[in-house]
């Protein structure tokens, strides 16, 4: 917070000499301390492969649902990639310790949170699908067809 | 470690970009409303991660709201699509 | 360039692309399912500034229902935008130019007058020294594990040769002594109930301490917010300006009743229904959700004034779960549970008990909204009590006229089958 302030006063100019008042360099935060608990260390780097894969299993989903040539194949890029992409990185940040908090300190997660967490991944992995399945029970039941090689794209 | 979340915020985002793209082009209406839905999980997933970005997890009470949400929206527009009516 | 204006400029790029799109689509279904996107890309933004309160309205509101009473309105309008007058099957728009230079100029007016506004996140901008320090004084947070007053954050001290306004200063150097007329006149009363002496009823520095050596009762400044509220925008919201969520809450109240004088008929045949019940999954699903999303609903009202949430966010969330069920089992299934009076009734009790917490504290003496009086031997806890009653009158009141102005709009008219 302290060098968010510094950099807003440097940068903008006079206005801003107030913001260095309470931005003391004597009173910065201390870098936050290297983690050396081992079992910090595995679950943190589980986290960050987690989080990765799940980034890039939501990004692929997204590229297919814009990519792919009829509704029907978008439902698979939508539907099955999103549950397990908000599964992955749900489970990765549920592994995380500690988070650096506004004012740079870590902050160490609560039990709490971590439940909260795993609730949303519970509900999403639910209601996801089943609305899925919603949408394309009624497409099915509206007589929309998939397409086929050689069909032209599909309009409203 | 913050940079991690950055990095997935903005994968994330892109996403979102996408899906918008999708919403917006149709061209049938099961499209726009997958690419709804899509976006609710997204915006759930986003939430949180912003959450952590800004080192702040009382968010996810945000989450849970979203999640719920979305699904209720997407009932009540497929509702209207098959039925013609909400009653 | 840091990462809240980095995202912030993309998620901003995201919601004018879907208001260019609601405005150029013709199908005003397709509008009403962008505008709900419109409103989840908005509460991104909201939640990237931390106004965490503003953004769960947002998700409540904007994402949720008023998709569902936008869908309500197509019920009773067509589905597609007629073409304008004089336009044939071409696509092409005519540029009106009068409009577009009315457009442009408002807009630049808008952005100059955003040039006078303080940057995000500035640390010398007013707010950042008028009120708010005050009450992130009061504010009772978790630091660690341990419950107590939010410290100044590390790094943030005042240099020795500026001004500050004396209550800023103290809250740096930590012996503050108020001059508010209400804070003395607390402090006399508690001198003359206990015999402490006044300045260890000011001692702010330790609510912990106090709290055994009073035998329970709290110390510290009696100013309007009077306590133990860490949500500080919900301390704004029910104390600061309690009269203004009162007259919202009464103009919510009068949404639903305009609505049900405009649109409610007495008909005695049976309109028929539609339900999803047919659908195995879906109905399963939601009968496995609704009692979960009646807790949370619940748990956001009473929980307004410790985390996010309150009692608009709540009502609407409870409000939804009754439109879930009304969506999957047909309108009567609801109105079984939900009767007509029964709703009516509540819409009016919600803003009765908001008054109500106004009139009695009026009769206990103090002004109206005065939550101090509520609790005479700690003022200070009066505060939480008078939000949380507060906080429900306006849940009831919301929750009831969401569901009212649901059953209008869902109802169909008898000529339109």
């Amino acid at each position: 917070m302290s060098t968010l302030a510094t950099t807003l006063a440097s940068s903008v100019g006079p206005k801003l000499a107030l913001a260095l008042a309470y931005a003391n360099p004597a009173h910065a935060p201390a870098p936050a301390a290297a983690a050396t608990d081992w079992l910090t260390l595995v679950s943190t780097y589980a986290a960050i492969v987690l989080l990765a894969v799940g980034a890039f299993i939501s990004l692929s989903g997204s590229l297919g649902l814009v990519r792919f040539p009829d509704f029907y194949a978008r439902l698979h890029t939508a539907g099955k990639t999103d549950s397990l992409a908000q599964l992955c990185i749900f489970g990765g940040l549920a592994l995380i310790a500690a988070v650096p908090g506004p004012d740079g300190t870590l902050r160490d997660v609560d039990t709490l949170v971590r439940i909260k967490l795993i609730m949303v991944a519970l509900i999403l992995f639910f209601t996801a699908p089943t609305a899925t399945h919603a949408i394309t029970k009624a497409a099915q039941l509206d007589g929309l067809k998939p397409w086929e090689k050689g069909d032209e794209e599909p309009h409203e | 470690m913050h940079t991690v979340y950055l990095l997935i915020t903005l994968a994330l985002l892109v996403g979102l970009l996408l899906i918008l793209i999708r919403a917006v082009q149709g061209p049938t209406v099961y499209d726009r409303i997958l690419a709804v839905n899509a976006m609710g999980t997204k915006t759930v997933i986003l939430v949180t991660m912003l959450g952590y970005v800004s080192g702040r997890w009382e968010f996810i009470d945000m989450a849970i709201v979203y999640a719920l949400i979305s699904f209720i929206t997407t009932i009540a527009i497929l509702k209207y699509i098959e039925k013609g009516r909400l009653d | 360039m840091n990462e809240v204006l980095l995202i912030d400029s993309f998620l901003l790029l995201l919601v004018t692309i879907t208001a260019v799109a609601v405005v150029q689509t013709r199908s005003l279904y397709a509008a009403a399912m962008l505008s709900g996107i419109y409103s989840l890309l908005m509460a991104l933004v909201w939640v990237n500034m931390h106004s965490m309160d503003v953004a769960f309205t947002e998700a409540a509101v904007g994402g949720g229902i008023s998709t569902i009473l936008l869908l309500g309105t197509l019920v009773h309008t067509a589905r597609d935008e007629k073409p304008p007058k004089g336009e044939r099957k071409r696509r092409r728009r005519r540029v009106r130019w009068g409009a577009l230079v009315v457009t442009f100029a408002t807009g630049a007016a808008l952005v100059y007058g955003t040039l006078d506004m303080p940057r995000f996140g500035d640390p010398s901008a007013p707010i950042h020294h008028h009120r708010v320090p005050e009450m992130m004084n009061q504010t009772v947070a978790f630091t660690g594990h341990v419950p107590g007053k939010q410290p100044v954050p590390p790094g943030w001290t005042a240099r020795a040769d500026l001004q500050l306004p004396p209550d800023l200063q103290a809250r740096f150097t930590g012996n503050r002594i108020s001059q508010l007329p209400i804070e003395l006149a607390y402090a006399k009363k508690k001198e003359l109930e206990e015999g402490h002496a006044p300045a260890a009823a000011h001692d702010e520095g330790g609510h912990g301490e106090d709290a055994g050596e009073h035998g329970g009762a709290h110390a510290h400044p009696a100013d309007d917010f009077n306590g133990h509220v860490p949500n500080t925008v919900t301390s704004l919201l029910a104390a600061y300006r309690g009269y203004d969520t009162m007259f919202e809450t009464a103009v919510i109240f009068t949404a639903g009743m305009s609505l049900i004088l405009l649109l409610r008929r007495r008909r005695e045949d049976d309109q028929g229904h539609a339900t999803l019940e047919d659908q195995v999954i879906l109905r399963v699903m939601c009968k496995l959700f609704i009692p979960f999303i009646l807790i949370f609903g619940l748990y956001v009202i009473s929980h307004g004034e410790i985390g996010p949430g309150g009692g608009f966010q709540g009502g609407v969330i409870l409000a939804t779960a009754f439109i879930l069920y009304a969506l999957i089992f047909g309108r009567p299934a609801l109105q079984k549970i939900t009767p007509q009076w029964l709703t009516d009734a509540l819409m009016a009790v919600g803003v009765l008990i908001y008054a109500g917490v106004g009139v009695t504290t009026m009769l206990l003496g103090g002004k109206f909204l005065d939550y101090a009086r509520l609790n005479p031997l700690s003022p200070g806890d009066g505060g939480p009590l008078g939000m949380t009653l507060v906080e429900w009158g306006v849940g009831i009141t919301v929750c009831t006229t969401m569901i009212t102005i649901f059953n209008q709009l869902a109802e169909r008219e008898s000529g339109s089958d």
